[in-house]
């Protein structure tokens, strides 16, 4: 059993380095730039040639802080053509559109020249001032020269997120003639035409067959994912010491956010769990006595229309009912507390009174849908063993009733029943969003759901990771169980 | 099946003893006292927990909701009379005649906690902290360091100080208004922060030292957003306990420095003041019932229609719908680059036609239950700045089709689709419509759909998450969206939504509404501090936006407001949050009331 388990625990390691790597590719390719997120700036100060350098400054700052300016893993399979300076473009849509460039040209160096070249062009529409235009071109109207240089930014600010030709041409033709018919635009013009000019040499120079030359990469240590995994040494932690980062929510540690949160979801799992067996072993065993009796047949009945019933529904059912004036008012109506009432100070037990009327809606909503599953299996399993034979040996050997039932029968039915209990550790974790949203449990669900809704990747990542650690750990501990409860099974 | 029978008489006793401690666990449970309604503790719903309570970093509703009780500014908006009056400071600033200097004094009774008194130093260091480019407030900074370029202290009078202005702009001398005034000595006791200037502040090339990025660091910490000990300022408050996701608690100062004071925004009635979370309408709908909590802003329309049909509610409780500044919309995109997205609505004809479809009435009724009101342009008609002289667009189908006839969008293939070439292209009238996706805005997708089909328009509704819905109007890639706008009784900058940088710099111009003469008219309204002048502009571009329609204006619901009769001054109001709960006193008749079970 032992080495079973030390072999066990053993193959947790590549499946956790397998776990964590998805997680991390996910974090990656996660469609909103943290570091915008952090800073929030993209709603209120436009582009980023509008923005000072020092909210750039504090960009930058985050972007070190979160190690998004190291290369991705230990190692690139990149190609020829492939840049070793890539990761240090801040912005995403410009590291994407450069990618597709270096791809359809090939050519790092002269793809760089041409990006940054236009990308100063964007920035020289800042220095256009409309009434001094307007005052030496006075056949135009402001509004005309408006139109015109946000019409030129605007394009130009495109030109800079997409690699596709045609549309780079089509918005090229555009831009030059605007700017031959109108000679204010000629600061513009110039730079324009710069870039062009790299854009020029950048497909005469083209080799994409670079692109499929592949070529490795040694990044170090000093990349994403180890940064990830085991932190800088100063400020960050690394994942294997439990440190997932920050929220992009709130700026708190994941770790700090989770643990102040996971003891009301871990509670109600236990809870949950231990009761809904309490209660569905015995109406298994119930059912299977009387099989195909009037009470089984009522009891099936009753257990599956609960079962299909959705648990947004019965929660708002048992609070409508049992937390209603109107009807009867035995248990409040949220949360897991009373805050005019509550003292920190309070022993255990008196807390626990407290919060145990707040825990009984919550618990059966919790709990109801699992009876008929558990019970029908236990009534399965209980009506199959008592027609076993070495349960007519242990009577013939001159058991007890009491001993026959509990030591070999009962034993044996657990066996499917363990199997659910595996699911009892990540739904600490995972709590259930509904049944927090109803109750304004602050739970582990609701925040996971909450962070799902605002893109908070490091907590759904922390989650995700938590979540497949604690399956495994699951899965370990049904199959000691198994051994417990079953001699036969001895993972020899 | 004999030995069955012994399972069986098991699991009989099982299920008695277990059914047994059940009800007995239940029982035990269901002794569920009533709230002491004597107590004189206020429990105000929130819907979420707030982001943090920073005096700086953080931005939520929530946030700024606690702190009218926790902090305090130099001036403030008046709920009721939606003007600003001096709040820390003894008047309203003295402003030079041109427009660049502003000249406040302090009132004399002020004290921090520990009972020094409030200075202009701690007006200057908190400035400092406002528009410095260390302190982690990115996403508002740029409203200040745009304003505030000086702040310097009286040498005659530690009371008084000159905040000077880079520009002339109407909102120079409300800019305090939202700036929570922090103590120096207690942030800043060793005086880091006074080597650093403003002028160091504004510098493009601001450099930190090691002791300012230390300071920094120690100051953004993540503590000082949620530590409720860390959480002080100058109101009668203090954060006491913050259980995240369950409740944040405000318990009364005792000797603050405004306990004489008659204003209503300096009372402190209740000895406590419970901001409780609930997240689920339906547990609003029955905590008020149960009378859990004292005061709403946050219940369905439909839920305080049911509340307010029981007598013993409306015995219990002060309830209305009164109007409030968001609103709602349908964004048209002007100026979209025709490859990705077609040019539906580059003709102001086709806009407005649109606007013609649009059932905004039906709308309000079937999803507001008549609980909404319209506007004509960007502003709401709560605001003295409204250009009443705009008509609301009615639902017309002739005008609408008029319109769209002389527009060249017409059915030519008997498909019941109008249609139009457009650059060489043959284009059917058959837009996007996104909007994020809830039960709501499909709702309100379904009804413009059907109503545009009338016309020969073809709407496809399409539901995005948040985070997609965004990024697409940021990068103008939609052809008409759903939207709507927070608000409230301050000037509301049009910069942000209608400057034509907002649209090439990708900013909340989603629909590339503008030209130079709105641009004009948003700078002149900005920089106009003659009331009249101000208004001028606004009503100016009010009628352009009118004109242009980048917008069908839809609605503005109405905010549902609650309070318990228990107490005493349950005045409501229009601006957020609608009520001042620190001001809430409780009846004598609640006062000696002995609780029922």
């Amino acid at each position: 059993m032992l080495k079973y388990l030390v072999k066990r625990i053993l193959v947790f390691i590549p499946t956790l380095i397998a776990i964590s790597l998805l997680a991390f590719i996910i974090n990656i390719n996660a469609p909103a730039d943290p570091v915008e997120k952090l800073s929030n700036t993209a709603d209120k100060e436009g582009a980023a040639n509008q923005q000072s350098n020092a909210t750039k400054k504090i960009k930058q700052d985050l972007r070190k802080k979160l190690g998004l300016d190291l290369p991705v893993f230990y190692f690139d399979f990149s190609s020829l053509g492939d840049s070793d300076t890539l990761h240090r473009v801040g912005d995403k849509d410009h590291v994407a559109c450069m990618k597709e460039l270096k791809h359809y040209y090939g050519n790092w160096d002269d793809v760089s020249d041409y990006f940054l070249q236009l990308d100063k062009t964007l920035k020289a529409h800042a220095d256009l001032d409309l009434n001094t235009i307007h005052s030496q071109q006075t056949k135009y109207t402001k509004n005309e020269i408006n139109d015109l240089i946000t019409k030129s930014s605007f394009e130009i600010g495109a030109m800079l997120e997409t690699a596709n030709p045609e549309v780079l041409n089509y918005k090229r033709n555009e831009l030059e003639e605007i700017y031959t018919n109108y000679s204010f635009l000629q600061p513009i013009a110039l730079q324009f035409n710069l870039a062009l000019e790299k854009y020029d040499k950048m497909l005469a120079n083209q080799s994409s067959w670079k692109s499929y030359v592949p070529s490795i990469t040694w990044n170090g240590s000093k990349n994403q994912y180890h940064f990830w995994l085991f932190g800088d040494g100063e400020q960050r932690k690394g994942v294997v010491r439990g440190d997932f980062g920050f929220s992009y929510i709130d700026s708190q540690p994941i770790n700090t956010k989770i643990w102040s949160k996971v003891w009301i979801s871990f509670s109600f799992s236990i809870i949950s769990v231990l009761l809904a067996y309490l209660i569905s072993i015995p109406l298994g065993i119930y059912s299977a006595y009387k099989k195909d009796s009037r009470f089984d047949r009522v009891s099936s009945i009753i257990v599956f229309v609960l079962y299909s019933m959705p648990s947004f529904f019965i929660g708002v059912l048992l609070l409508y009912t049992f937390a209603n004036p109107d009807t009867l008012r035995w248990f409040p109506v949220s949360g897991i507390q009373d805050p005019t009432l509550f003292n920190p100070d309070w022993t255990l037990s008196q807390k626990i009174s407290h919060r145990a009327p707040y825990f009984v809606l919550p618990l059966i909503t919790y709990i109801y849908s699992s009876f008929a599953f558990l019970s029908r299996i236990m009534r399965v399993g209980v009506i199959d063993v008592f027609g076993q034979d070495y349960i007519r040996t242990a009577r013939a050997k001159g058991l007890g009733e009491g001993s026959v039932v509990l030591k070999h029968a009962l034993r044996n039915s657990l066996l499917p029943i363990i199997t659910v209990f595996a699911n009892i550790f990540p739904l600490a974790i995972g709590g259930s969003i509904i049944i927090e949203t109803i109750f304004t449990i602050p739970g582990m669900g609701f925040e996971i759901y909450n962070s799902i809704l605002n893109s908070d990747y490091p907590m759904i990542i922390a989650a995700f990771t938590i979540i497949g650690f604690l399956t495994m750990v699951g899965y370990l501990v049904a199959d000691i169980l198994y051994a417990l409860v079953d001699p036969r099974i001895s993972y020899k | 099946m004999l030995y069955l029978q012994d399972a069986y008489y098991l699991s009989k006793k099982m299920i008695k003893k277990f059914t047994l401690i059940f009800f007995a666990i239940a029982i035990m449970s269901s002794c569920v006292e009533k709230r002491d309604l004597s107590k004189n503790i206020v429990v105000s719903h929130i819907s979420s927990n707030p982001d943090g309570l920073h005096p700086f970093n953080d931005n939520s509703v929530m946030r700024s909701f606690i702190f009218e009780h926790t902090q305090k500014t130099l001036v403030k908006l008046d709920q009721r009379s939606l003007d600003y009056i001096p709040s820390l400071a003894k008047a309203l600033p003295t402003i030079s005649e041109d427009g660049l200097e502003y000249e406040y004094e302090l009132r004399d009774d002020l004290k921090w906690d520990d009972g020094t008194p409030v200075t202009a130093k701690d007006v200057i260091f908190t400035a400092k902290l406002q528009l410095c480019p260390l302190t982690d407030n990115a996403q508002i900074r740029g409203n200040y360091s745009s304003v505030i370029k000086d702040v310097v202290i009286d040498p005659n009078d530690p009371l008084k100080f000159t905040m000077y202005a880079f520009d002339l702009n109407v909102t120079n001398k409300t800019i305090f208004s939202e700036v929570y005034i922090q103590q120096k000595s207690h942030w800043d006791p060793n005086g880091v922060l006074d080597d650093l200037s403003f002028e160091d502040i504004h510098s493009p090339n601001f450099k930190e030292t090691k002791e300012l990025s230390d300071w920094f660091n120690a100051f953004n910490h993540g503590d000082n957003r949620y530590q409720p000990a860390r959480l002080v300022g100058l109101g009668p408050y203090q954060i006491s306990s913050w259980e995240a996701g369950s409740y944040i608690i405000a318990q009364r100062k005792e000797n603050w420095w405004g306990d004489n004071d008659t204003l209503i925004f300096n009372q402190n009635y209740p000895e406590e003041i419970i901001f409780k979370i609930i997240t689920d309408d339906a547990s609003v709908f029955l905590s008020l019932k149960s009378e859990e909590i004292d005061a709403t802003n946050r219940i369905g329309t439909s839920k305080l229609f049911k509340l307010q049909a029981h007598d013993y509610f409306n015995e219990n409780y002060h309830s209305a719908f009164l109007n409030q500044y968001t609103y709602y919309y349908a964004g048209m995109n002007m100026r979209p680059d025709g490859i990705k997205r077609k040019a539906y609505f580059t003709d102001a004809r086709v806009r407005r036609a649109m606007a013609h479809l649009v059932p905004v009435d039906e709308i309000i009724e079937v999803l507001l239950m008549g609980e909404g009101s319209r506007q004509a342009a960007n502003i709401s008609n709560l605001k003295k700045t409204y250009n009443d002289t705009l008509k609301l667009i009615e639902l017309d189908y002739d005008k609408a089709n008029n319109l769209l006839d002389q527009a060249g969008w017409i059915d030519t293939d008997g498909d019941n689709i109008r249609d139009k070439v457009v650059n060489g292209e043959k284009l059917q009238f058959s837009f996007e419509f996104s909007y994020m996706s809830s039960a709501a805005s499909k709702e309100t997708a379904l009804m413009i759909k059907e109503s545009m089909y009338r016309a020969g328009i073809d709407v496809k509704p399409t539901p995005m998450d948040f985070t997609l819905f965004y990024k697409n109007a940021m990068e103008h890639d939609f052809d008409m969206m759903l939207g709507g706008w927070g608000g409230s009784a301050s000037y509301s900058n049009p910069y942000q939504l209608w400057h034509t940088s907002s649209w090439a710099n990708k900013g909340s111009n989603f629909c590339g509404f503008g030209d130079a003469e709105s641009d004009s008219l948003i700078d002149l309204a900005n920089r106009s501090i003659d009331p009249e002048k101000h208004r001028q502009a606004l009503w100016a571009l009010q009628a352009k936006l009118y004109e242009d329609q980048p917008y069908v204006f839809m609605y503005s619901p109405k905010r549902k407001i609650v309070i318990h009769k228990r107490f005493d001054n349950a005045n409501m109001y229009y601006e957020k949050p609608g009520f001042v709960l620190h001001n809430f006193l409780l009846k004598e008749s609640y006062q000696n009331m002995t609780p029922t079970p």
